[in-house]
């Protein structure tokens, strides 16, 4: 960060948007554990989130709403995450990095950041949310399906402030389950599977998996969710499943895994996931 | 740029430029117990209570800090009067070539402010964040499980 030589402390959004947008090569900065660390000629300024009032997590009768600069640990501690779809988000963030990186690591700076080892991009997929996005024209609203679809600095520009994520209502009694598959306890993701489901009785109503780190983008399994929709789930059908996920994502290879044998873990995950949720 | 750090219960004014991270000032400031190891955010070394938190100082800038307390391993005790923590890790053999401790240490410090009474469990993860090359990691829970309770005044 050779040419950086301007450091903004906005105190509100509306500061924060005014000093993001008065002049090229000036970035946001959140937890600082990215940024902190990227050699970059073309930054000359930071504009610091931590005080325009963007960490809460609160409870609303729409929505339960995450600010951008809440840290993993704030999301792991949370109640309202923990009682929300089997506590998936914040069995999720309590697997992010490690303890000071947990007390560092926003959930804005998470899901812009969109790399091959971003941990909330495929649950929030999974959990159908929703980003809010400020610039100077306004507030957008993002479905996570759209915001994930492709790499977020393809749909963002350097000026659009992502504020807030929102979790629908709706969903808040659904069981869920979740596994980062590491080599070590705190390293990235090979792949990750998340399971949102809802049953009556061994019925399946409604389930959404979602996989990460397995492709560049997080990946929903549609094909899959269908042949699990109204119909009996039992081990067989799980298996099925796992299946024809692997088949939909498209696996790429990297240096915590081929593409085979990310494929070959959806297969595993998706299976076992869906039999935990159903007895979660 | 100027901020103000309150380092081990004093507070200063410090210049800094905005790239400048935070572990870079630290030892620049003399705060040489503030280790530097991967200085990437992964071992730990460089650990330092923020506000009482624990946080990696080699990945964020010291512009971040700023009007924040910051505590290293020699703001909670010294040689001739050593915090129950450090006693504790001589004591039980907890330290070999020493360099993961001062982070290790204040880990585990904002572990039991917390949690006075942890699990083993809940130790592994608390010191989840700093990796120790030498020993293997047994006589250092066993440290924290004793210095645990001699804190809270049962041993
Ligand atoms: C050692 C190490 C281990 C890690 N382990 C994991 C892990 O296990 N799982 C995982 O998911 N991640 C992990 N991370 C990566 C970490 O998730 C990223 O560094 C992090 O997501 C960045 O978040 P931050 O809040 O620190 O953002 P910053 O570093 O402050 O910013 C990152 C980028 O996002 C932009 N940005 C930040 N906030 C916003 C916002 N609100 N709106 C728009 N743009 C924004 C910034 O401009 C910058 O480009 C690890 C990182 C390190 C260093
Ligand atoms: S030096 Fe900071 S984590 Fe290794
Ligand atoms: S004692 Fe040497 S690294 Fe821990």
């Amino acid at each position: 960060m050779q040419n950086l030589k301007e450091f903004e402390r906005p105190q509100s959004l509306d500061e924060a948007v005014e000093k993001i947008s008065a002049k090229p090569g000036r970035r946001l900065l959140a937890g600082g554990t990215g940024l902190s660390i990227t050699d970059s000629k073309t930054t000359i300024g930071l504009v610091d989130l931590k005080s325009v009032g963007l960490d809460y997590i609160e409870d609303d009768s729409d929505a339960i709403k995450i600010g951008a600069t809440a840290v993993m640990r704030a999301l792991e501690e949370s109640s309202l995450l923990q009682n929300y779809a089997g506590g998936l988000l914040a069995d999720v963030a309590a697997e992010v990095g490690t303890t000071p990186l947990r007390n560092m690591i926003t959930a804005g700076g998470n899901i812009t950041q969109l790399r091959v080892w971003s941990d909330l991009p495929a649950p929030l997929l999974a959990l159908d949310a929703e980003i809010l996005v400020t610039d100077q024209e306004g507030e957008t609203t993002y479905p996570a399906q759209k915001f994930f679809h492709r790499h977020p600095s393809q749909l963002l520009d350097d000026t659009d402030i992502v504020t807030e994520i929102q979790l629908p209502r709706g969903i808040e009694n659904y069981s869920s389950s979740y596994t980062k598959f590491v080599a070590v306890d705190d390293s990235y993701a090979v792949t990750s599977v998340s399971v949102v489901l809802d049953m009556e009785g061994d019925t399946v109503k409604d389930v959404r998996i979602g996989v990460g780190s397995a492709s560049p983008s997080p990946a929903r399994c549609p094909e899959a969710e269908e042949e699990l929709v109204d119909a009996e789930l039992n081990e067989s059908l799980a298996e099925k499943v796992g299946e024809i996920c692997r088949a939909n994502v498209n696996t790429t290879d990297n240096v915590w895994g081929s593409g085979d044998y990310k494929s070959k873990l959806i297969e595993k995950l998706v299976k076992k996931n869906l039999l935990q949720a159903k007895t979660s | 740029m100027q901020i103000e750090l309150e380092i081990n219960g004093e507070r200063d004014t410090y210049e800094v430029a905005p790239a400048t991270r935070l572990i870079d000032l630290l030892r620049r400031e003399g705060f040489q117990e503030v280790k530097k190891g991967c200085d990437e955010g992964h071992c730990g070394s460089c650990t330092v209570l923020l506000d009482g938190m624990p946080v990696l100082s080699c990945v964020m800038f010291a512009a971040q800090a700023d009007d924040q307390s910051i505590t290293t391993i020699e703001g909670i005790g010294t040689i001739d009067d050593p915090h129950i923590l450090q006693r504790e890790f001589v004591d039980k053999g907890a330290v070999q070539c020493g360099f993961c401790v001062p982070g290790m240490i204040l880990s585990a410090k904002a572990l039991l402010e917390e949690n006075p009474s942890p699990e083993e469990d809940e130790i592994k993860r608390g010191l989840d964040g700093n990796y120790c090359r030498c020993t293997g990691y047994v006589k250092q829970i066993e440290a924290v499980q004793s210095a645990a309770k001699k804190m809270r005044g049962d041993a």
